[in-house]
């Protein structure tokens, strides 16, 4: 009687390998692959700092950044400026282009100082999936001129083209952690040609941010620059920025509250003169739209 | 003891008979297709695994989910992001029986059907899918158009975009295959 049954469960078994474990089979000899971590971020900026995210191949991207007056009656605000509506502190118009999958580049126009700005991201580091890289590395230059009459500007000192010119370099390292975490963590050094004289040329900076996701379309983002070296003059704050991204199909809203008091990095980072305790917070927001011109 | 090395040495002969029939994928694609009154989904993926056993008349594929690729960029992030989850869920799979008999030393095109399980995004489904193999200059294609209903994969769509993505997908694989080389 054993016997029999053995029997009847060896046979058993064979068939079952014939059928089921052909796909475990399967699995063993398929090799796994290191795809690219897709969606750490929604965005090429999360809302003050760069992210490692960059224009698709082929892709052109349009955008005005918006950034409104302080919300905070104390800060200029209050009712009598509609909180902050009826003011406009800086826009930015930029036109970004992905010439390959890994560098874009792009030109912009931010009101702020008339400022013509030139901006290239490279990725040199994708995180990949499966034990490939555990990080994105990424390398964000940008380069400005400023436009403004001479005798316009606080500094009366425009009177070469290189004082008219600034700089800012980041070396983005980004991580997805699972499939809701995002962590940005952003070395910068801001130069700039011209500066008021307690102010110092070269700039350092610690940039970090995150994405949080809530929903299946829903995020929290924030972000901060700390300043190393020097530290904040007197009367300057580190900017931070908070805020919820909501996505839907093609657009991704976001609402965003910063103290910044630009949209160009080697303005805000070292000229924030907004501060959050003073209800020095601003409404901020971005229209974008992205054109395929190539394949 | 006598006995059971017995059968084991027997069930191993089976295994070798199985082994000597084995065909593996030397090429596959996948596509789906799904029409809306707004836009239309369109993907494709060229990295369909596949291996067929003719003796024990079973198939089994795996697609893995980031190899379909999308006209838009943006749609193929939101595919893996939202939909299928292909972070916690990598691979569709199949696995069935062929329940006709596979002819691979004539030319041919025979219709055929293979009843087995589809698992995609955490959830399985028992499906019997046609299909036409073909058998030319010694090489043999298998091919299968279905249709599959996204609610049955627990893949939802947002009350919001209803009208831009269809309930039902139009599936088609084909896959050429080759003896099984160790």
């Amino acid at each position: 009687m054993q016997k029999f049954l053995l029997i009847i469960l060896t046979l058993v078994s064979t068939t079952l390998f014939a059928q089921d474990d052909l796909l475990k089979q399967l699995q063993t000899q398929t090799p796994t692959k290191h795809e690219p971590v897709i969606a750490t971020f929604k965005g090429f900026k999360i809302i003050n700092i760069e992210t490692n995210e960059t224009t698709p191949k082929g892709n052109l991207d349009f955008r005005v950044g918006h950034l409104f007056g302080n919300i905070g009656g104390a800060s200029g605000g209050g009712l009598h400026g509609f909180y902050g509506l009826d003011n406009s502190v800086d826009v930015r118009i930029a036109f970004n282009y992905g010439i390959t999958k890994c560098l874009t580049v792009g030109v912009a126009h931010v009101k702020k100082n008339e400022t013509i700005e030139g901006v290239a991201k490279w990725k040199l580091l994708q995180q990949k999936t499966n034990g490939g890289s555990p990080l994105a590395v990424t390398l964000f230059g940008e380069a400005t001129f400023t436009m403004k009459d001479k005798n316009q500007y606080p500094l009366e000192r425009l009177d070469t083209f290189p004082h008219r010119l600034g700089y800012c370099t980041q070396l983005i390292l980004a991580r997805k952690f699972g499939s809701r975490f995002s962590l940005v963590l952003t070395p910068t050094w801001v130069h700039r040609n011209i500066t008021a004289l307690a102010d110092s040329n070269d700039l350092f900076s610690i940039g970090a941010g995150f994405r949080l996701k809530v929903t299946r379309s829903s995020a929290i983002i924030a972000d901060y620059f700390y300043n190393v070296s020097p530290a904040n003059l007197a009367g300057h704050y580190s900017p931070l920025g908070i805020g919820w991204e909501i996505e839907t199909g093609g657009h991704v809203f976001t609402i965003m509250f910063t103290n910044a008091t630009g949209l160009a990095e080697n303005d805000f980072i070292p000229n924030t003169t907004d501060t959050w305790e003073r209800g020095g917070f601003k409404l901020s927001f971005n229209i974008s739209r992205m054109f395929k011109l190539a394949n | 003891m006598k006995q059971i090395s017995c059968i084991l040495f027997l069930s191993s002969i089976f295994s070798m008979q199985t082994l000597a029939q084995v065909y593996t994928a030397k090429s596959g694609s996948a596509s789906f297709f799904s029409e809306s009154s707004i836009e239309n989904i369109d993907a494709t993926s060229t990295n369909v695994q596949s291996i067929l056993n003719t003796s024990a008349k079973s198939v089994a594929l795996i697609i893995p989910m980031r190899s379909f690729h999308f006209k838009k960029d943006l749609m193929e992030e939101h595919f893996n992001e939202k939909y299928v989850e292909s972070d916690k869920y990598p691979n569709a799979t199949y696995s069935g029986k062929i329940n006709e008999n596979l002819d691979f030393s004539k030319d041919t095109t025979c219709s055929i059907t293979s009843t087995g399980k589809i698992a995609m995004h955490g959830a399985e489904k028992e499906m019997t899918a046609p299909g036409t193999f073909t058998v030319k200059n010694g090489e043999a294609t298998l091919e299968s158009n279905f249709n599959l209903a996204v609610k049955d994969f627990n893949i939802e769509i947002p009350k919001l975009l209803f009208k831009n993505i269809a309930d039902t997908v139009a599936v088609k694989i084909n896959v050429i295959y080759q003896p099984y080389k160790k």
